[in-house]
């Protein structure tokens, strides 16, 4: 069975490439382009992705208020979030930690096999100890 | 407050009453509500279950209907294949029977395979497309329940049932769509049987809509909306019983269940007043029962304690009246028991105390008596020795006072400044005061015996006729200002008063003449006059002077381009501008004052408040960003003070308005650029470094080509180079404005040092080039500071110095010079000339030797500008140690340490 992603992302240039990306190395995405779509398809879904990619500046809801969503949903909440996004703030990083994301990921700072891999880690954990992934938290090159 | 035994004891017995009544009272409540309770949760979940059995058995019934009539009535397979060409007419009238007979279904209708309505018991509904809407490509599969929906149509909510047509062949020729009957579901969901007056139930929506009408608000299915917590989490999926507050703000008791068939919340609530109100009626009843024991206990004790109390209150009375004076008591109590023996010995108690009193009274009197006779022996020679006294003292007194008014008058003739003299009826001086001599110059002795014509004489004579005259014939006092003659010759005037002193028959005696020399106050007042005069003429002229200054004045802060207002104390505007009646929109003649201003201000600025603030302070006020019709403002109030003799006074203040709209605008676009520019620069930049770099790395097979490979790498890099370019613009940016935080914390630099090294090591090695970090000691170096930025300017030179060098090594160092840490990073690179020195860590300035040809480099020229400015926000300094050109070059930055350890 394949591994499923969830990724929310309202621009087509980034959200057709990641999901390439996620095909060619091995993965089926589920796809939002808005902060509602995002959380209509999550609360309906039925099977409930691995890893959940969120862009952080989208329409309707942003990527903050999908992860206040998915941390206060019983179904949702053990899911591990990634932050993916091209703002490069130090405050916004550590907001979405501390809302619980477990990685913050600044788009243009990495090559789409480098979020792979990322991702990778993040399945590879979260299998191991079937509940939430006891991945390190990485910020870097923030401004 | 004085009590009574008997009342005391009536408030000991009602406070336990009242205790008992609060506490048996509580417990009675609370044990029978929380049983009321338990009784009416199951009571309500019951009617929920049942009423949603019910609903759902009606929706059975359609469903069946619906699915039987597609699995079983063949006509329909007939009718539906067009080749057939079978009349409608018979199967639309079965139609129309079995939604009259299945209360469920309130219309039925036939669609074909392409979604036209073929047959409908709805009026005017043949021949329309369903082909586009959601239910008919699910519907061609299997049966599909659209729930509750608003028919825009219809204008009322609908539901229905859509179930696919299959031929022998299962082969899908057209759907079935049945239109449940929304009113019938809404009559077995709000009908209100066993929930009392004010209990109810309703149906919520997934989006939060009433979707049956609500008790309390009619004709709201459709039109209400409400968010709740509780609402939420039922429609969340859960079902719970308790107490929560309703939509209309009534608490309530109530069941809160999830029904997925109609995918909403079924909402089941009674009144919490009426719920508790068989608990609150029981309490009641027994308080009312307590109360009226209490009372009926409290008269009890009042007549008991009454008989008891009795031969007290006697024993108190009589008491009183020994105290008062009175003893003849006789207390009888008739009674044998221990307050019997306390009456008889007060009774003998009374009787002795009363013969003593006796014999004490006598004795008094006779001593009294005979003290009266000698006070008033006494008080007899009293009263002549004093009126003897009294006498000699008024005649000494009067005798007094006759010698020290003549002396006073005396005394004040011989120091007065007035010349006094005294003349016989002839002109012959017999008495001249010192002050004589004084004014005149003449001695007492030349002046006694001689005429006042003496000093005198200055007048013409027809002045002296008249004055003697008045004096000798009208024997009336002259009084006018007369010229004299000083002995040494020198004219004065003085004030002259002469009169004629008369004897008892009116004939003159002596006439006294009182003159005061008034010449130097004739001088002063001449001279007063003159200098009035110049006064008068050169206020005229300062006038003028004032009147053209003022004028410079206004027109010079007519041409300034702030608004401008000088005003008094008593915020009179006493000069203002032009720009300042622009501001507030005034007619420029218009007369204004502080009032007609103070409104056009944002309401949580008060000008009026802030000039008495500043006045009161003495001070400059700046006022920031202040809003004015739709403009923003900043401006200063100035109190002008004027300091005199070391006390200085406010007069009045001057207010100055600046526009700084625009600013605020440029300064506002300017922070959107940089948002702007830091996420839609990035998108597309990522989109190019992303698609390239998938190429290389998932199309390898297909980019062979050494070329094509080649170009994609260059794109890549190229991407990745204009991202860092984008990067240290926005950085450098931020920096130049002061947007950039320094959040500062304890670490450890060594340990930063070595981390720093290792993740740019990799970079290093690819050039064969080794980093080296010497330490001078083995101390541990803590400062406190930003750990990202300094990270990142050492990362910065350690970048440089990879960049530049060919082959060889990077020594790192640090060095301790008093409270600042030392850390230098030397290359073996091409070094730099003297005259590129001066140009490093300015903008756009890469640190290679060779200015022009940055493609070398490949930097953006603002690395070291941005640590520059990162060096001097962390309290150091950053510089070039030594560059030797062939050999290398040493970069150094301080820093400042926290503590050594």
């Amino acid at each position: 069975m394949k591994t499923i992603l969830f990724l929310a992302e309202d621009d087509p240039l980034m959200s057709r490439m990641y999901e390439r990306a996620f095909k060619l190395s091995g993965y089926n995405t589920e796809m939002a382009f808005d902060g509602d779509e995002a959380i209509s398809k999550l609360e309906k879904i039925e099977e409930l992705p691995t890893v959940i990619l969120l862009d952080i500046m989208m329409p309707k809801q942003n990527g903050f208020d999908v992860l206040k969503h998915i941390k206060n949903s019983d179904k949702l909440k053990k899911i591990p979030v990634i932050m993916l996004t091209n703002l490069a703030g130090q405050e916004d990083a550590e907001k979405a930690l501390s809302m619980g994301a477990v990685l913050y990921l600044v788009k243009s700072q990495y090559d789409p096999k480098e979020i792979v891999n990322k991702i990778e880690e993040i399945v590879k954990a979260s299998s191991r100890d079937d509940g939430v992934p006891n991945v390190k938290v990485e910020v870097k090159n923030l401004e | 407050m004085q009590f009574s035994l008997t009342k005391k004891l009536i408030i000991f017995i009602e406070v336990i009453m009242l205790f008992v009544v609060i506490i048996g009272g509580s417990i009675s409540f609370f044990a029978l509500r929380n049983s009321i309770e338990t009784q009416i949760y199951s009571h309500i979940e019951s009617i929920s279950l049942l009423k949603k059995n019910s609903v759902n058995l009606y929706l059975k019934t359609g469903i069946a209907e619906i699915e039987y009539l597609a699995q079983e009535k063949k006509e329909l397979v007939k009718f539906l294949d067009k080749n057939n060409k079978i009349d409608g007419r018979k199967i639309l009238s079965e139609l129309l029977d079995i939604s009259i007979e299945n209360k469920a279904l309130s219309d039925i209708s036939i669609l074909d395979k392409e979604g036209k309505v073929v047959l409908s018991t709805i009026k005017n509904e043949e021949g329309k497309f369903k082909s586009g809407e959601l239910f008919f490509s699910k519907a061609q599969e299997k049966t599909v329940i659209q729930d509750y929906y608003f028919d825009i149509q219809t204008n009322k909510p609908s539901m229905f049932i859509a179930t696919p047509i299959k031929d022998e062949k299962d082969k899908f020729v057209g759907v079935i769509v049945g239109i449940i009957s929304i009113n019938e579901i809404s009559e077995i969901v709000t009908s209100r049987s066993g929930l009392g007056e004010t209990g109810e139930s309703f149906l919520i929506n997934s989006f939060n809509m009433a979707v049956t009408d609500l008790a309390k608000e009619p004709n709201s299915a459709f039109i209400k909306t409400i968010y709740l917590p509780h609402i939420k989490r039922c429609l969340e999926g859960s079902s719970f019983s308790g107490i929560n507050v309703d939509y209309h703000g009534d608490k309530v008791i109530g069941h809160w269940s999830w029904f997925p068939e109609l995918k909403s919340c079924f909402v089941t609530e009674i009144d919490l007043s009426e719920a508790f109100a068989p608990a609150r009626k029981t309490t009641a009843i027994f308080i009312l029962t307590m109360i009226i024991v209490g009372l009926f206990v409290g008269l009890v004790v009042y007549w008991g304690g009454n008989l008891f109390i009795r031969p007290f209150k006697k024993l108190r009375d009589e008491i009183i009246k020994i105290k008062n004076g009175d003893f003849s008591v006789n207390l009888n109590l008739n009674s044998k028991d221990e307050i019997g023996e306390i009456s008889t010995v007060f009774n003998d108690m009374a009787k002795n105390l009363s013969k003593y009193k006796f014999n004490l009274e006598s004795e008094v009197r006779d001593r009294t008596i005979q003290l009266n006779e000698k006070v008033e022996d006494l008080e007899n020679t009293k009263k002549a020795v004093v009126n003897l006294l009294e006498d000699i003292e008024k005649e000494k007194k009067i005798s007094e006072i006759q010698a020290s008014e003549l002396k006073k008058f005396e005394l004040v003739i011989e120091n007065t400044s007035q010349h006094v003299i005294i003349t016989n009826v002839d002109g012959t001086v017999i008495y001249a005061n010192p002050a004589v001599t004084t004014i005149t110059g003449y001695s007492n002795d030349e002046v006694v015996g001689q005429n006042p014509s003496l000093w005198g004489k200055q007048m013409p004579p027809e002045f002296y006729v008249k004055m003697w005259e008045t004096i000798k014939k009208d024997k009336k006092t002259f009084a006018g200002e007369i010229k004299n003659k000083r002995k040494n010759g020198e004219i004065y005037i003085s004030k002259a008063i002469i009169s004629p002193v008369l004897d008892d028959n009116g004939e003159i005696k002596f006439f006294v003449g009182l003159e005061t020399d008034i010449s130097k106050e004739k001088a002063l007042e001449e001279a007063l006059v003159k200098e009035k005069e110049s006064v008068e003429l050169k206020v005229i002229e300062r006038t003028k002077e004032l009147k053209e200054e003022r004028a410079r004045l206004l027109s010079s802060i007519n041409s300034i381009p702030f608004g401008f207002i000088i005003a008094d104390n008593k915020n009179k505007i006493i000069m203002r501008n032009n720009a300042i009646m622009d501001i507030f929109h005034f007619d420029k003649n218009k007369n204004i004052s502080l009032d007609d201003m103070v409104g056009f201000f944002d309401k949580d600025f008060n000008l009026k408040v802030k000039i008495e603030q500043c006045s009161k302070n003495k001070q400059v006020c700046e006022l920031d960003e202040i809003s004015l019709n739709d403009k923003v403002f900043k401006g200063i109030i100035a109190p002008i003070i004027i300091s005199d003799k070391g006390e200085s006074e406010n007069i009045g203040y001057v207010l100055l308005l600046e526009d700084i709209t625009e600013e605020k605008i440029v300064a506002r676009s300017k922070e959107e650029f940089f948002a702007v520019a830091s996420h839609e620069l990035r998108t597309p930049l990522t989109a190019i470094r992303g698609n390239s770099s998938m190429l290389l790395d998932f199309y390898s097979d297909k980019v062979k080509d050494k070329e094509a490979n080649e170009m994609l790498q260059d794109i890549n890099d190229a991407s990745k180079r204009l991202i860092g370019i984008v990067n240290d613009f926005l950085d450098a940016s931020r920096l130049e404005q002061g947007k950039i935080e320094i959040k500062n914390n304890k670490f450890e630099l060594l340990n930063i040092i070595n981390k720093t090294i290792k993740s740019i090591d990799d970079m290093a090695a690819t050039k064969n080039i080794s980093i080296k970090f010497e330490s001078k000691s083995s101390d541990k170096i803590n400062l406190f500071a930003d750990q990202g930025k300094v990270e990142q300017v050492l990362m910065n030179l350690l970048g440089n110095a990879i960049k530049f060098t060919k082959e060889g090594d990077i020594v790192v160092k640090t060095t301790v010079y008093g409270n600042f840490v030392k850390i230098s990073v030397s290359d073996t690179g091409p070094g730099i000339s003297a005259k590129n020195e001066k140009l490093l860590f300015r903008k756009f300035q890469p640190a290679g030797e060779h200015i022009l040809t940055r493609d070398v480099t490949k930097s953006t020229g603002l690395g070291l500008y941005i640590s520059r400015l990162l060096v001097s926000k962390l309290g150091g300094t950053i510089g070039l140690e030594k560059s030797v050109v062939g050999e290398g070059s040493t970069f150094f930055f301080t820093l400042p340490i926290d503590e050594i350890v």
